[in-house]
């Protein structure tokens, strides 16, 4: 009820009527009340049933027409008087009512306020209070407290706390799992920053990077490759198919595949394992790029001791026999050739080793360089179109540094292999060499011998002869003798050919 | 000649100290700790009365008020953990209130930045139930909130009742703000 109706009551309440809401009745308008009871005296008396159908059509009006309901006390007979004040009061408290319920019901706990005193509004007043608090309660929930509990609210605290319980004990096990994920996914992080390797994911659809353990250039010794090798694992991210050419892991060396294999000091070989997966419905490419520039040197060591002879260069007596299963085994056609150097015990005990070193490297490079000659240059043999043809008779090497990279590689991956259409020379021991010549007979191989030791002859001194004994095998590329036994006839004829040279010599001597 | 063997005993109950309040298992053996709430009540307005008719009703009410405040901050400091968090305390002084059979203490609405706060209490032991007089008469209750607020945050807070069970609601909210 506002002033103005609490005023109006309150004057009528002075005519003698017990006053309603007597607490706002003011000094000054108390004054006023003979004075409006007498205007009211002066208006034409209402008959007592107009009064009462008045008084009724107020109430009809405040419970099913609302906007509609007014009365005038005044206008009543003076016996009506209160008791319209008292509808009065009573319309304006289910106003007040219905006002709060209305806002109640839509939600706003706010509410319109009600008049001091307004008992019928206080149940209401209750329920929105209550409302209000669980309005805070579930406020606070949403902010992580699990503390609060209603009490006293019947089913209701029932529910509201067996959800508060229930919605702790879950965010305190979320809680741990995620404390637990977090825990894991810092030691991978750290992990993955503190291990050698660079660990960089791209998207596949955009290239864009998902993840990186570090930045391009702490990988890359020249940074001015960086936006190169960007660009190369995005370009290879947005081109990937991994079902057609692609497998699952694909190894590339840089020193066979990229714009990084570049000579210098900064040369740096990097591997890199692709690994395509599907993370948060990107699809995604893993790089893992390591650096095995180290490694590479380390294993061409390893592999020139185990591979080359160090004093010749040519391939080890485990290279050659290796290789010479391997073409066996292929059914390859062949010459074997055992090449014994004359006096080398002579010329080491007589001239000592330095001589005799270089008793050896002469024979060595005779044998290579006329053996590359043969191969390159042309003498009829009936290897020459073939392996000129195949484009791959590559010189056979002089020593480690000379070697190619594709011999390298191939030795790397899988040990000596195949490379039918070279002359492979091995050291077999002190003074003993094997050749392997592809695509040889037996007599051209003898012939190129002879030859070579003719040479050797031509060119000794006089404090003594060099030269060579040397017996052939061919392998016909027809299964039944292993390398061991091929090569074993190979220096059985060899002695044979150095007996017989020895009786020469000898018959010739005066 | 003094007591030595008493010096350390209080020399007068009308200087609040907790310790005051006494043994109240071993003196009431039988009868036990609690009472009527008609018997607080019996306490409290009669105390009222003779305030309000030496002092004025403002002046009675400020000391009800002041009363409350005291007793407000001497629960907290010995019943409540006034380390814990905001949420945990609200909790306890909710759970407190209840164990004490003072109310029940529903929170409305707080703000952290300024410290305001709505709150209300429900089945209040002063005054749900009394006749509707249309008044606030819960100072005391003011004066208690705010004494607890206060031994917690450590800020000085003004609470003020604003309706009441007297004024005709069924529970009495009271809103604080920090001075």
């Amino acid at each position: 009820m506002n002033d103005d109706e609490q005023i109006g009551s309150a004057t009528l309440s002075a005519t003698g009527a017990t006053a309603p809401v007597a607490p706002v009745v003011s000094a000054a308008t108390a004054a006023q009340a003979p004075a409006a009871a007498t205007a009211g005296a002066d208006a034409p008396i209402m008959s007592v049933a107009a009064a009462i159908e008045t008084l009724f059509d107020y109430l009809k009006n405040v419970i099913y027409y609302p906007q509609r309901a007014q009365l005038d006390p005044e206008s009543l007979p003076a016996d009506f008087v209160t008791f319209a004040q008292g509808l009065l009061y009573f319309g304006n408290s289910v106003a007040e009512m219905r006002a709060l319920a209305d806002d109640i019901a839509r939600g706003r706990l706010e509410g319109s306020p009600t008049s001091p005193g307004n008992e019928l509004a206080s149940d209401l007043k209750s329920l929105q209070a209550t409302l209000k608090h669980l309005a805070w309660q579930i406020n606070q929930v949403a902010k992580g407290d699990y503390k609060q509990r209603v009490s006293f609210l019947g089913e209701l605290s029932e529910a509201v706390n067996n959800m508060i319980v229930q919605l702790g004990e879950r965010t305190a096990s979320l809680e741990q799992t995620a404390e637990t994920l977090r825990e894991n996914n810092d030691m991978l992080i750290a992990l993955a920053e503190h291990i050698d390797q660079w660990i960089i994911v791209l998207d596949r659809a955009s290239g864009e990077t998902l993840y990186s353990n570090r930045e391009t250039g702490e990988t890359l010794n020249d940074p001015v490759e960086e936006d190169r090798l960007r660009a190369w694992l995005i370009e290879r991210a947005l081109n990937y198919n991994a079902s057609s050419d692609e497998r699952l892991i694909k190894e590339i060396s840089f020193d066979e595949a990229g714009p990084w294999d570049v000579p210098g000091p900064n040369r740096q070989f990097l591997q890199i394992t692709l690994n395509p997966f599907t993370w948060q419905e990107h699809k995604a490419l893993t790089f893992l790029i390591t650096d095995i520039t180290e490694e590479k040197r380390r294993r061409e060591e390893l592999e020139s001791v185990a591979f080359f002879d160090a004093l010749t260069g040519a391939y080890s007596r485990h290279y050659g026999m290796n290789l010479l299963e391997k073409w066996l085994a292929q059914g390859e056609c062949f010459a074997i050739c055992f090449v014994d150097m004359d006096n080398l015990k002579y010329i080491n005990d007589s001239f000592g080793h330095e001589a005799g070193d270089e008793y050896i490297l002469s024979v060595s490079n005779k044998l290579q360089s006329g053996a590359r000659a043969t191969a390159m240059g042309g003498t009829g043999l009936g290897s020459e179109t073939e392996a000129s043809a195949s484009g791959s008779a590559t010189e056979v090497p002089a020593s480690g540094d000379a070697r190619t990279d594709e011999t390298a590689t191939d030795a790397e991956v899988a040990g000596p292999v195949c490379v039918i259409s070279e002359i492979v020379l091995s050291r077999l021991g002190g003074d003993e060499f094997m050749l392997l010549c592809p695509g040889w007979s037996k007599q051209e191989a003898e012939c190129w011998l002879e030859d070579v030791r003719s040479q050797l002859v031509a060119e000794s001194g006089d404090e003594c002869q060099r030269s060579i004994s040397y017996g052939v095998v061919q392998a016909d590329g027809k299964a039944g003798h292993s390398g061991s036994e091929l090569l074993a006839q190979a220096d059985e004829l060899m002695y044979e050919y150095k007996r017989s040279r020895k009786m020469e010599r000898r018959a010739t001597l005066p | 000649m003094d007591n030595v063997f008493k010096s350390n005993e209080p020399v007068t109950h009308n200087v609040f100290r907790w310790e005051n309040l006494g043994d109240i298992k071993e003196g009431r053996g039988d009868l036990g700790e609690e009472m009527p709430v008609l018997v607080y009540r019996l306490m409290q307005f009669t105390m009222l009365d003779v305030l309000t008719k030496n002092y004025g009703s403002d002046q009675a009410n400020q000391l009800f008020r002041d009363a409350g405040y005291l007793a407000g901050t001497e629960l907290a400091r010995q019943s409540l953990d006034l380390t814990a968090d905001l949420d945990s305390f609200i909790a306890q002084l909710q759970k407190t209130l209840e164990d004490l059979k003072i109310g029940i203490l529903r929170m409305e609405a707080f703000d952290p930045e300024s410290g305001e706060l709505v709150l209300t209490v429900g089945q209040d032991l002063d005054c749900s139930g009394l006749p509707i007089t249309n008044e606030t008469v819960c100072d005391y209750d003011e004066g208690f909130i705010a004494g607890i607020l206060e031994a917690y945050t450590g800020k000085h807070y003004k609470v003020r009742e604003i309706d009441c069970w007297a004024s005709g609601d069924r529970v009495c909210r009271f809103k604080g703000v920090v001075e």
